[in-house]
């Protein structure tokens, strides 16, 4: 046997949860959530998605424009949808149906389909079951039905007809399919809720009621309203049937250890965390799933918690390459106290499955790259690997290192400029060098700008920012210290630049040389506060 | 046996001939690199992949940089080394292709590249700017000493999972260089063998003996002029 609990005009009951006043009148709950706020205009515009039955006595029927509703009814009152609150009746009639059976659906907002077969062996156990599952409803707070049949689409009929017909069965209906042409024919067709074209077509066509539904001939009718019209008409036969599309609670994937003893290295954890990962991956197999993160705590003596979130790259539910991950990560950590337990929590994925593109050049195994990318972090650090980016500064050498992500699939950019180099690449000398240098009048002066001034530097102006020009009137003519100790044969600067200027904590100012040494090669000079440094070599 | 090591004569051509012969036959896996000619995949360097091998002749071994085994490009000039790694990089991400820079000296200048400062585009969802163009394309390890970058190189060609690998040594001392065992170097060339990466190491001489293609940069000198020019000279 199967139940169906209904709670008719179920958008206009959950309003009512929070608005009791508002059922001493004809009212309309229309399609607009309760915190938008919509001009009296537009509100007018907005269709009618449930109606009360006083309403309906008006001629108010569902569709219609609040205005249209309001035509038929003066003091109609116009609600808005309240959508948490309908959250919270699913969430009832699932309670409830989840007290009574495992197996249980969500079939629509109001209506909810038990499987009982399972746990009431005989009828009349499942109409003691279906009174006491009414009381609770009504205790709740619900007005609402219990339709009791053989199968489910005849015990929504039921329970529809038990609302149609206002409580004369105490809220609960049991209908065989023996009493299906004596109940169900005399019936009018909306009991069906077909939509409301369907509808509409029905009663141009003259049918009223379900007997004359049924007495059409089937072919035909498919034939000219579709597959649904035949659907509605196995309905009103009571001998459709179908599988219920059953809620499971959510799994929790989750393995939890706490130690008697302190763990004060690797190799033990490694082996505990072995254990609880073979019980979380029979876990996810069992359900036909695989990890797609995975969350490790580890509980220290201090009472902190230590907390990481692996993202795997290409799920998976395999003990031995998860252990990968979290060995590798441990490998270069150190815990500020002993261990004394472990949690790990599996966040499920399904198996995904892709097909390699012939001229894509995706990652041949994701999980061992991101492995073998932990390593060469754990090496380097996080600072000195992955992709560079320019921070959007006039400063030199400035950018921070993003990680890598090898999910993306490489992509030429939009604009080909991007590409193009902008200057010669120089060799950065990480950190600069400190210098000392000789500086000396240009020997063959020609004018204040032959000493090298250049169009490219970085908005300079030398008669602006402050600059000194009589400070520049010499130039660095030889490096008398470090590995860079030699003449210099030609140079080109200074180039000024500088920022941050309206913030004296933060203003930076420098001029820059380009040289050609005696050694063949030409570095990049920078003078800040009276300081030389070599910053690149070309 | 012993009576070759009592034997202080010299054999004869022929007979050394044979012995190798009979050597190249019993262990043919050790004489691949003589036989067997080498894809070679383009660099975007001009010169590089102009330039044509002395084996091949079926266009199989021309210009570019060998697939799956080492190519040593050495050169005393910092501006030239900087451009091959500057060209190999706009190439690789023309074609859309990974590229990783294990960067000996940390002395890689992103800069001269626009791409590296583009402003980070929303995800496919409108999510917040969070990504970039290269993110997915280019992986740059920053190492301080050339043990270190033998070790991420190492670490990087075993894996397999990305195809072209630049180990730039340029910038790092020659004695530092020398001071590495061969047998480093033997590893790396077995593990590009066998992943059928491309590898392409860059140093400021030539010290690696292993590396199936030995390219020498002997550019003009950069005149201080030049320097603003992108490409300021051509190479051989």
């Amino acid at each position: 046997m199967y139940a169906a609990i209904y709670t008719p005009r179920a958008r206009l009951q959950a309003v009512l949860q929070q608005q009791p006043e508002a059922c001493y009148q004809p009212a309309v709950v229309l399609d607009e959530a309760e915190l938008v706020t919509t001009s009296q205009r537009d509100r007018g515009k907005l269709r009618v998605l449930e109606i009360s039955s006083e309403a309906e006595e008006f001629g108010v029927h569902l569709g219609m424009t609040a205005v249209q509703a309001q035509a038929r009814c003066d003091y109609l009152q116009l609600l808005n949808r309240r959508p948490a609150q309908e959250v919270v009746l699913t969430e009832t009639l699932l309670d409830l149906a989840d007290a009574f059976t495992p197996d249980y659906e969500d079939t629509a907002l109001g209506l909810c389909l038990l499987d009982l077969r399972g746990v009431a062996a005989i009828e009349a156990e499942a109409i003691q079951q279906a009174h006491q599952l009414h009381e609770r409803l009504i205790g709740r707070g619900y007005t609402g039905y219990i339709g009791i049949a053989p199968n489910p689409d005849l015990a929504t009929l039921a329970a529809r007809i038990c609302a149609y017909r206002d409580a004369d069965e105490g809220g609960v209906l049991v209908l065989h399919q023996a009493d299906v042409e004596r109940v169900l024919y005399p019936l009018p067709l909306a009991i069906l809720e077909p939509t409301p074209q369907m509808g509409e077509l029905f009663d141009l066509w003259g049918l009223r009621t379900l007997g004359e539904l049924v007495e059409l001939p089937r072919a035909a009718l498919v034939e000219r309203l579709g597959e649904v019209a035949g659907t509605l008409q196995d309905r009103a036969r009571g001998r459709s049937t179908r599988l219920l599309r059953l809620v499971r609670p959510e799994a929790e994937y989750t393995a939890t250890t706490e130690l008697e003893y302190e763990l004060r290295s690797t190799e033990p954890l490694v082996l505990l965390l072995e254990q609880m990962l073979e019980s979380l991956c029979a876990q996810l197999h069992g359900d036909y799933l695989v990890a797609a993160k995975l969350q490790m705590q580890l509980h220290l003596t201090d009472d902190h918690l230590y907390q990481r979130v692996f993202r795997i790259p290409e799920p998976c539910a395999d003990v031995a390459m998860l252990l990968g991950i979290l060995r590798v990560h441990l490998e270069s950590y150190e815990a500020r106290a002993p261990i004394v337990g472990a949690t790990l929590r599996a966040i499920p994925a399904r198996p995904g499955r892709h097909q390699y593109e012939l001229f894509s050049s995706g990652v041949k195994d994701p999980n061992r790259l991101s492995e073998t990318l932990v390593r060469v972090e754990a090496l380097l650090g996080s600072e000195r690997f992955g992709v560079p980016r320019m921070q959007p500064t006039h400063r030199s050498d400035r950018f921070e290192m993003r990680p890598f992500r090898p999910e993306l699939e490489p992509s030429a950019p939009d604009c080909p400029q991007q590409l193009v180099l902008s200057r010669m690449p120089l060799r950065r000398y990480r950190p600069r060098r400190h210098v000392q240098v000789e500086l000396a009048s240009p020997q063959q002066p020609s004018g204040s700008d032959s000493i090298g001034y250049k169009n490219h530097s970085i908005g300079y102006n030398p008669d602006s920012i402050g600059y000194n020009r009589t400070a520049h009137r010499r130039v660095p003519v030889r490096i008398t210290s470090g590995d860079f100790k030699g003449r210099i044969l030609d140079c080109s600067g200074p180039h000024l630049a500088n920022g941050n200027w309206w913030e004296r904590s933060t203003y930076w100012k420098r001029h820059e040389w380009d040289i050609q040494h005696e050694d063949g090669c030409f570095y990049r000079l920078v003078e800040e506060h009276g300081e030389w440094y070599v910053e690149a070599v070309g | 046996m012993s009576n070759c090591i009592l034997n202080s004569t010299v054999p004869s051509p022929a007979t050394i001939e044979s012995l190798r012969r009979e050597l190249k036959d019993k262990f043919a896996d050790a004489h691949r690199d003589c036989c067997t000619p080498l894809e070679m995949v383009p660099s975007g360097i001009d010169w590089l992949d102009r330039a044509v091998s002395s084996g091949g002749g079926d266009g199989s071994d021309d210009g570019g940089v060998p697939r799956g085994a080492l190519c040593e490009i050495s050169g005393q000039s910092m501006a030239a080394g900087a451009l091959v790694v500057a060209q190999m990089l706009q190439h690789t991400l023309r074609e859309r292709q990974r590229l990783v820079l294990i960067d000996g000296a940390d002395s890689f200048d992103p800069a001269c590249l626009p791409i590296f400062g583009e402003a980070a585009l929303p995800g496919p969802q409108g999510e917040p700017p969070d990504y970039c163009d290269v993110d997915g394309a280019f992986l740059w390890a920053r190492c301080r000493r050339v043990e270190e970058a033998v070790q991420v190189a190492d670490m990087i060609l075993r894996d397999g999972n990305l195809p072209r690998t630049i180990v730039d040594l340029q910038h790092n001392a020659a004695r530092e260089i020398r001071a590495i065992p061969r047998s480093s170097w033997l590893r790396l060339r077995s593990l590009v063998e066998d992943s059928g990466a491309s590898c392409v190491l860059l140093t400021p001489e030539p010290l690696i003996a292993c590396a199936a293609r030995r390219h020498q940069l002997r550019g003009p000198r950069v005149e201080l002029a030049a320097i603003d020019s992108p490409e300021p000279f051509a190479m051989p």
